[in-house]
């Protein structure tokens, strides 16, 4: 288990762009987005609904259909960038390259296969085997991911199992390659807490085991705590803020963040007080408001005379001089600093 | 619709003389499955004897285990499957064989709500469709026309009453839920069983949809089981909560007594797991790892269920099964040593 530290992220995402054409127009679903991962490490992804987290993941694998579809920018995974590459190339490197553990274990999982053989197959694509050797590795990894007996599992349909269980079923299919980067989207969203901490606990095993890069995909911000290294926040196709887990989760810097941190219900505390959601609806993407494109719900919003909050779109800036913690905000640093602390006082309360 | 001062709620649900609005006995749900080499027929025990209380008003939580049977239990409860033993109450009425125009009717009086706001909504049929179907099936013409109705459900869950022509593609996943819940109210329930109703959304509707939900718990006086696996949500909703493991209720007790008390070894072990915002850095620390798979209930462990996992099991936890009784924090829970504070 040696830590190959090469200087360069096995996966580089710069500026990245992804537009679909609809009938009702444009959607920019991702609208320039940068980040990277080196091997070993975890970037948490978090955002709300619709800000374009699964659209980002999808594409690094080439999951969209091309002809609606029109990605630009660039995404190196492994020295290959897959925007540029030829499909057939990227389709080689799903299951080994990079792997994705989906949100809906129902779009993942043939209803009319056994789980052991889709297993089976998914395993022999990249390992020249018997149908037996690659049972036993499925059976090995139901197992691994905390599927009681695996052995009589490993014959049952999707159907058979508890909507928990299939979560773990299709982790088992989409790591049993090993594969250098694993991107998990709400993997353990269908998960109680329990098997949650397993699951965790296997990609931090994996992880060191093999040295893979992991992007977790989540709205639960304590797995980010619990697992990632750095994090990025995205609202409306965009990063809002990015930084180390500590500076974005106990120093934020950007209101949708503080947003995000008021709206955890907690373990402890009042539990007869309402909880602080941000109002109103996520933006369409069809018509991104202008400037900031949180304005219309923001609390912190300058929109009266100069105010630029509507007329400006911010970009990233480093925070304090920190320069791996970035902000898109108009909000002065001092304003910022001072409700950053009152935020999270409350998470802590 | 009943418009309760909410601060009367808790004397009256102390006093109400019309019981709980839900008792559960003995509650068992075997599934009938082919297993082992010689494909013999076993039983899938996923629900065996529960015992609950739900009282007017109240939302009882039920969390545990994926598998443990959760949402078996919440389709028995509105009879979308049929039990293979027991006696569910409602409302002081039987409920547990009913057939026919019976079960229909109450549909109207206990509705549910699905996990998923994606897929439980048909992507063909208008939102004003959506909701006045449980009307429309019923052929309930309330005062003022079906639309109108609509309308004032649609404003009741914070929706725009002119929405009423768009399709479910045209809204968020919080907005998609909310409609789910629109329709689960659309024939004015006394209680709605909640499977998962917040998993897929997240922190911030997630948050908007629970505040709805006790709003309208306080305003309707309506009651819920509320099934959830993430238990910060779970101390938010519910005043009390009922801990399940491989198809028993293994502990029952207020916030207070689960939360900061718990007495059950497993309920234990499953506060522990949660992770915590405000705690970086010291990743996983205090969380009692689990040994060991969770049991088939196929043949669930003798004794107590949870012996096999339980770092406090002694002899005595194999050989007799722990009954339900009150422990020191007032609780109820099924463990022979139960935790003591
Ligand atoms: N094939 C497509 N055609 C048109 N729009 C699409 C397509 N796929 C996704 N979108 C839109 O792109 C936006 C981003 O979607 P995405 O699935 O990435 O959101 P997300 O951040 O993963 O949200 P969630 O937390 O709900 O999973 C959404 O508004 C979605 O409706
Ligand atoms: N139709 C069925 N046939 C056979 N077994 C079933 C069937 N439905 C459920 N089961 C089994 O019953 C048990 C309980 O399942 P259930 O779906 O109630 O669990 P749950 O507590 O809701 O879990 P989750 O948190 O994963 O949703 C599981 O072991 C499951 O595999
Ligand atoms: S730029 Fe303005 S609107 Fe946007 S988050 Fe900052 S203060 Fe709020
Ligand atoms: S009865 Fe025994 S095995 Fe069961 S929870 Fe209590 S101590 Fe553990
Ligand atoms: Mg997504
Ligand atoms: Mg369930």
């Amino acid at each position: 288990m040696s830590t190959v530290t090469t200087g360069t992220p096995y996966l580089e995402v710069e500026d990245l762009k992804v537009h679909f054409k609809t009938e009702d127009g444009i959607v920019k679903a991702v609208d320039g987005v940068s980040f990277s991962v080196e091997r070993g490490k975890t970037l948490g992804i978090v955002g709300e609904s619709g800000s374009g987290k699964s659209v980002t993941s999808l594409t690094l694998l080439g999951l969209h259909n091309m002809r609606a579809t029109t990605v630009t920018g660039r995404a190196s995974v492994g020295g290959t960038d897959v925007v540029a590459a030829p499909h057939s190339t990227v389709q080689k490197m799903r299951g080994k390259d990079m792997a994705m553990i989906f949100q809906d274990p129902l779009t993942a999982l043939h209803p009319y296969y056994s789980i052991g053989r889709q297993i089976v197959e998914a395993y022999r694509i990249h390992h020249k085997v018997s149908k037996e050797v690659a049972l036993k590795r499925a059976v090995e990894m139901l197992d691994r991911v905390g599927i009681p007996e695996p052995q009589r599992r490993v014959k049952q349909y999707p159907h058979e199992f508890s909507g928990g269980m299939r979560q773990r079923a299709m982790i088992a299919m989409a790591l049993v390659n090993d594969p250098d980067l694993i991107i998990a989207d709400e993997p353990t969203t269908a998960l109680d807490v329990t098997v949650q901490a397993q699951i965790l606990d296997l990609l931090g095993d994996l992880q060191k085991e093999f040295n893979s890069a992991i992007i977790m995909i989540t709205h639960d911000l304590g797995v980010i705590t619990q697992i990632a290294d750095d994090v990025l926040v995205m609202y409306g196709g965009r990063a809002v803020e990015k930084g180390t887990v500590e500076q974005v989760l106990r120093k934020p810097h950007h209101p949708y963040t503080w947003g995000l941190l008021n709206s955890v219900p907690s373990l402890h505390g009042d539990a007869s007080e309402d909880l602080k959601p941000i109002p109103g609806n996520p933006p369409s993407l069809l018509n991104v408001p202008s400037g900031c494109a949180f304005h219309p719900r923001c609390a912190h919003a300058m929109l009266g005379g100069d105010g630029p909050c509507a007329k400006i779109r911010p970009e990233l800036e480093v925070v304090q001089g920190l320069k791996n913690h970035t902000v898109a905000c108009h909000l002065s640093e001092a304003v910022r600093a001072t409700i950053s602390d009152e935020v999270i006082e409350k998470v802590d309360a | 619709m009943t418009q309760t001062d909410a601060a009367a709620i808790p004397e009256q649900r102390a006093a109400d003389a019309r019981g709980p609005i839900m008792k559960v006995s003995k509650l068992t749900k075997h599934f009938p499955v082919r297993a082992g080499l010689l494909a013999t027929k076993q039983n899938v025990r996923a629900v065996d004897g529960l015992e609950f209380e739900v009282g007017r008003g109240e939302a009882l939580g039920l969390v545990g285990e994926s598998g443990c049977g959760k949402t078996t239990t919440g389709r028995m409860l509105v009879r979308l499957l049929k039990p293979t033993a027991g006696e569910i109450v409602f409302d002081g009425k039987d409920i547990t064989h009913l057939k026919g125009g019976s079960l229909r009717s109450l549909r109207q009086e206990l509705q549910i709500i699905f996990q998923d706001p994606y897929s439980s909504l048909n992507p063909r049929h208008t939102v004003g469709a959506i909701v006045g179907m449980p009307l429309k099936v019923n052929k309930i013409n309330p005062p003022g026309g079906v639309k109108k109705r609509v309308q004032e459900l649609l404003e009741l869950v914070g929706l725009n009453p002119e929405h009423y022509n768009r399709f479910p593609h045209e809204f968020s996943g919080g907005q998609r839920q909310r409609i789910g819940i629109a329709r689960a109210l659309a024939l004015n329930p006394k209680m709605i069983i909640a499977d998962e109703p917040v998993s897929a959304l997240d922190v911030s509707i997630q948050a908007q949809v629970i505040n709805l939900l006790r709003e309208l718990q306080r305003e309707l006086d309506l009651s819920f089981v509320f099934i959830a696996h993430d238990l910060s949500v779970v101390r938010h909703f519910c005043d009390r909560i009922a801990v399940m493991y491989l198809g028993k209720i293994v502990e029952v007790g207020d916030r207070v007594q689960i939360y900061e008390k718990p007495s059950h070894p497993y309920t234990k072990a499953l506060l522990s797991a949660v992770p915590d915002v405000s705690k970086i850095g010291d990743k996983a620390t205090g969380r009692i790892r689990l040994e060991g798979d969770v049991p088939t209930p196929i043949n669930p462990p003798s004794g107590c269920r949870f012996r096999t996992r339980c770092w406090k099991a002694t002899e005595k936890c194999a050989t007799e099964e722990p009954p339900l009784v009150t422990t020191s924090t007032g609780a109820t829970a099924a463990c022979h040593y139960p935790e003591t504070y």
